[in-house]
């Protein structure tokens, strides 16, 4: 069987809706493969098993720790080292490791430390071992489950009812071994906290477990989303093609690469003559960045790098989102995408927050444009969980969204796009001369700078330059002012668009809004300015890492929110009233978060 | 918060209406918002003046150096910065409580409004620092699935208010099914 047939064999068929019963599963062990993600954490030289899937430069720092402490420089290495590409990489790395490896070369053989280095490395493999057979996990029309611990016991359980989506994934080491890693997600803004992510599954139980969460969730949705089940049979809405993910994947950055790949990539070039030309590379851009006035090499240098990842980034987008299939079953969408790993997601529609359609610039030339959904608990950086639909021309992705949501939201959008009210004319100054006041204030700043300080002395022609950017500042503004519309609708969906540097238009029932306020400038002696509304839906998610400690209460991002910039006050007051709760609504709105 | 009557007539709609009542800092509130501005100010000033301690006996300079002095007065300046939003913040500081939502509005030059309706908060924190017990006051912080909103200096008895209408506007959730 060729390699291709190998990959694609197991492809599973996306989840079956039917009101059958299916067997619960209950604490069951994990798989033996589950093995790798426990053993991959071992502390020592990045974990061993890390390293069979890790690139060729990772492997050069095991082989330094390994051999490196044994052989000098220039010594004889054990005969299936001599003259290859790993003999080149010790010695690299013994020339360039500095003092510390000076000193471990000098003092070349410590038993003890080897003995202690064996002892902890076999103790973590044993640990995380008993841990792997400890765990286990089990899924009912309820709850989802996962359990264990050797002596200090823990369980982490998700209740049916708050499953947001579901989603199997394979990489290709998965494929090969018929398997599935199974992940639930909840609402929790905290993705590690909020999933239940069970990997190595093999592929039938994966299906199983995906048979019994979406059915259980038939039961806890509302009557009124009836209409969705109306149409219990699959249809296909979408499949993508590789161009018009290019389109869609032209502006880009979300999908990053991992510092794991960087310092892959940095090893890879450690071979042979490229390891002259990153050597070359590097000293060139060091020299560089010495000498005061070669501005313009190091502005040619990151102009290089920066087209060097956003080229990196189409090709992830691509890659990510190759194969892309969109189907709807009942109340679910079913997406599936991926080249190397490949990911079967099932969406529960009702869940869904708000969706925003994202033109790039290239798609909006080609009249094209992205879909995402907002789910609660997703956040800036789950781009493969919000995807929608990556690229279509831009009429059939606004009919593909109306016949996804079967008539329950989003019904007539296409058309409801084109009744906007735009933003009123006397607003245009303060869109346009948003970026200019800027531009020309960090001039104007570096310019006294330049003027007041004897030591502090800037090239003019820098300074000229930041000030003539006022011009597409200026341009720019002029286009954020035209794109600037809103509108709400009969059945209360705001829809806003707003453009940053691709053009977003975000559609959410009012009844999702978690909260809503206004800003407006009241400068002393001055009119009042024009009002700026700003709402958010659920899937703002919140800051992490080191701003969720300083930000205790989480800041929402802008992924979910809805903003009007410009608009009058009264106008804007008018709106807030309509996107709350209104007087003939019961006191508790459901919004299925 | 001193109570005051809503002016019901002419009201825009983002305005609380007849139904809700409005807070604005009485004497109290306006007391605990300059000490909480000294209490910042002081703290941002502490690394300042170590940095000083520090460029002083590192530099063996004189204490009225121009670079550690500088250094000294960025310190104060930021806590004369916090003493002045310790005075003019309340000034448009208003909390108004409704019948669906709270709303709070704030601001110096640009004012902003947020609104979060009860049913809509998943969680509140009750805070009483020192100083807020000794001037019998509270702070709440109202949770929401999107971030949240900080209500500085609240009598208790409207806090009671607003947490009272928050579970009043809460679904019932059955933990687990019978």
């Amino acid at each position: 069987m060729k390699l291709r047939e190998q990959l694609h064999r197991n492809d599973p068929i996306l989840a079956a809706n039917g009101n059958d019963s299916v067997e619960p599963i209950v604490d069951r062990p994990l798989h033996w493969f589950a093995l790798y993600t426990y053993w991959k954490t071992l502390p020592i030289t990045i974990g061993i098993v890390t390293l069979i899937s890790l690139l060729p430069g990772v492997i050069a720092v095991l082989i330094v720790t390994g051999f490196g402490l044994f052989y000098e420089f220039g010594d004889q290495l054990p005969s299936f080292l001599e003259n290859t590409v790993l003999q080149d990489a010790i010695d690299y790395e013994l020339q360039g490791a500095g003092p510390i490896l000076d000193q471990l070369r000098h003092n070349r053989y410590h038993p003890e430390l080897t003995i202690i280095l064996i002892l902890v490395a076999v103790s973590w493999i044993v640990v995380r071992t008993l841990q792997w057979k400890s765990t286990v996990y089990g899924v009912d029309n309820e709850h989802i489950w996962i359990q264990g611990g050797i002596y200090w016991k823990w369980e982490r359980r998700l209740p049916i009812e708050r499953v947001q989506s579901l989603e199997l994934r394979a990489s290709w080491l998965d494929r090969i071994l018929d398997l599935r890693a199974v992940e639930f997600v909840s609402a929790s803004p905290d993705h590690n906290a909020a999933t239940i992510r069970l990997a190595a599954i093999p592929t039938r139980d994966a299906i199983h477990i995906q048979q019994i969460v979406l059915g259980a969730t038939h039961a806890d949705l509302d009557d009124s989303y009836g209409e969705l089940e109306a149409q219990p049979d699959r249809v296909q809405l979408a499949s993508i093609s590789t161009a018009q993910l290019i389109a869609a994947g032209i502006t880009s950055f979300e999908i990053k690469m991992s510092f794991v790949g960087a310092l892959a990539a940095f090893h890879i070039f450690s071979k042979s003559y490229l390891k002259e030309w990153r050597n070359d590379l590097i000293h060139w851009f060091v020299n560089t960045v010495e000498q005061r006035h070669a501005f313009a090499d190091v502005v040619d240098f990151t102009l290089v790098l920066l087209a060097l990842f956003w080229i990196l980034s189409i090709i992830t987008f691509v890659a990510t989102f190759s194969r892309f299939r969109l189907e709807r079953l009942g109340h679910l969408a079913l997406i599936e995408h991926g080249l190397v790993t490949r990911r079967w997601r099932a969406v529960l529609l009702p869940r869904v927050q708000a969706i925003t359609f994202l033109e790039t610039p290239v798609q909006e030339w080609r009249n094209a444009g992205s879909l995402r959904m907002e789910l609660a608990g997703s956040h800036q950086n789950s781009l493969e969980r919000k995807m929608l639909l990556p690229s279509l021309p831009r009429d059939q992705a606004l009919a593909t969204l109306e016949r996804l949501f079967g008539g329950f939201f989003f019904e007539n959008i296409a058309q409801e796009l084109g009744e906007f009210r735009h933003v009123p004319a006397t607003s245009k100054r303060m869109y346009t001369m948003f970026w200019v006041y800027r531009i020309l204030g960090l001039a104007a700043v570096l310019v006294v700078l330049d003027w007041a300080s004897r030591d502090i002395k800037f090239e003019h022609l820098v300074v000229a330059g930041i000030a003539l950017l006022a011009i597409p500042g200026y341009f720019y503004g002029r286009r954020q002012f035209k794109d600037a519309a809103w509108l709400m609708n009969d059945d209360r969906e705001l829809i806003v668009r707003e453009r940053h540097i691709n053009r977003r238009t975000i559609v959410c029932p009012a009844d999702r809004l978690q909260w809503r306020g206004f800003k407006q400038m009241t400068l002393p002696y001055r009119k009042p300015g024009t009002a700026t509304v700003v709402a958010f839906v659920a899937a703002s998610g919140k800051v992490d890492g080191v701003g969720k400690g300083i930000i205790g209460i989480g800041w929402p991002i802008i992924d979910g929110r809805l903003r009007i910039r410009g608009i009058p006050r009264a106008e804007a007051d008018a709106l807030l009233e309509q996107m709350g709760p209104q007087s003939d609504q019961p006191h508790y709105r459901p919004h299925v978060v | 918060m001193s109570r005051t009557a809503a002016t019901a007539d002419e009201q825009p709609a983002s305005e609380p209406g007849q139904d809700w009542i409005v807070r604005r800092p009485g004497s109290r509130e306006r007391r605990w918002f300059r000490m909480h501005a000294l209490i910042r100010g002081l703290f941002w000033l502490i690394p300042f003046a170590i940095v000083y301690l520090i460029w002083v006996y590192w530099f063996e300079v004189g204490f009225s150096d121009p670079i550690p002095l500088a250094i000294l007065g960025l310190g104060l300046l930021l806590l004369l910065l916090f003493l002045l939003w310790g005075v003019v913040y309340p000034r448009k500081w208003e909390v108004a409580i409704g019948p669906r939502d709270v709303m709070v509005k704030r601001g110096i030059l640009a004012t902003a409004c947020v609104f979060v309706s009860y049913d809509r908060v998943q969680q509140i924190d009750k805070v009483s620092t020192p100083i807020m017990s000794h001037l019998d006051l509270t702070e709440l912080v109202l949770h929401s699935a999107a971030g949240g909103m900080r209500i500085y200096a609240l009598d208790p008895a409207d806090a009671d208010l607003i947490e009272s209408r928050v579970r009043a506007n809460q679904p019932i959730i059955p933990l687990i099914r019978q």
